[in-house]
């Protein structure tokens, strides 16, 4: 029970990360990128 | 610098995965959804912690894209450097902070930050302003 769970919250986050584009270092760069640039706004 | 759209709806609906995942690790296995900690379980010298389990997380981890592109039927986005030398100097960074950290993104940002601990508090803050320094130094000081 333990391991299927695990599997399956893997799984669940896996597809978080796809989903919210956080699986791409391109997307994840370019949000630290305007974040600098909010803050010196 | 490479443009990517904005996308909210997108940017929640994983987010709400994400947190489900952790909730679902916590309450099944009473384990923190690290990442690095998890990986970090399946080889010596922390072998031996719910090596199934830990199996299994990564398992799913791997399987999320496969999931993802039979359902789709398209691959998603994801550009990574062709340096091989810079990547694995960095995945080296990465783990040690992880390791002396006590944490990484998920394991901090995630899983600490819900739990309102002030030490994920602090190591998130640290390591997310140290990553947007770093990307800003990257980019527009040495990158030009």
């Amino acid at each position: 029970m333990g391991a299927l769970a695990s599997g399956i919250a893997g799984l669940i986050f896996g597809l978080g990360l796809l989903i919210s584009g956080m699986a791409n270092p391109a997307k994840v760069q370019t949000f630290s990128i305007s974040s600098v640039r909010s803050i010196q706004a | 610098m490479t443009p990517t759209e904005f996308t909210p709806l997108a940017s929640t609906i994983g987010g709400v995965r994400i947190g489900v995942a952790s909730v679902m690790l916590m309450l099944f296995s009473g384990r923190i959804a690290g990442i690095s900690g998890i990986l970090g379980r399946l080889f010596p010298p922390f072998a031996g912690e719910d090596p199934r389990g830990a199996a299994a997380f990564v398992i799913g981890l791997i399987a999320a894209p496969l999931l993802y592109a039979a359902a789709t039927g398209s691959t998603f986005a994801q550009t990574v450097s062709d340096n091989a030398r810079l990547m694995a100097v960095a995945g080296l960074l990465v783990g040690f902070g992880a390791a002396y950290g006590g944490g990484c993104t998920s394991g901090h940002g995630v899983c600490g930050m819900s739990r309102l601990s002030l030490r994920s508090v602090v190591a998130t803050a640290i390591f997310m302003g140290t990553g947007f320094v770093t990307v800003f130094v990257m980019r527009h000081v040495i990158g030009g």
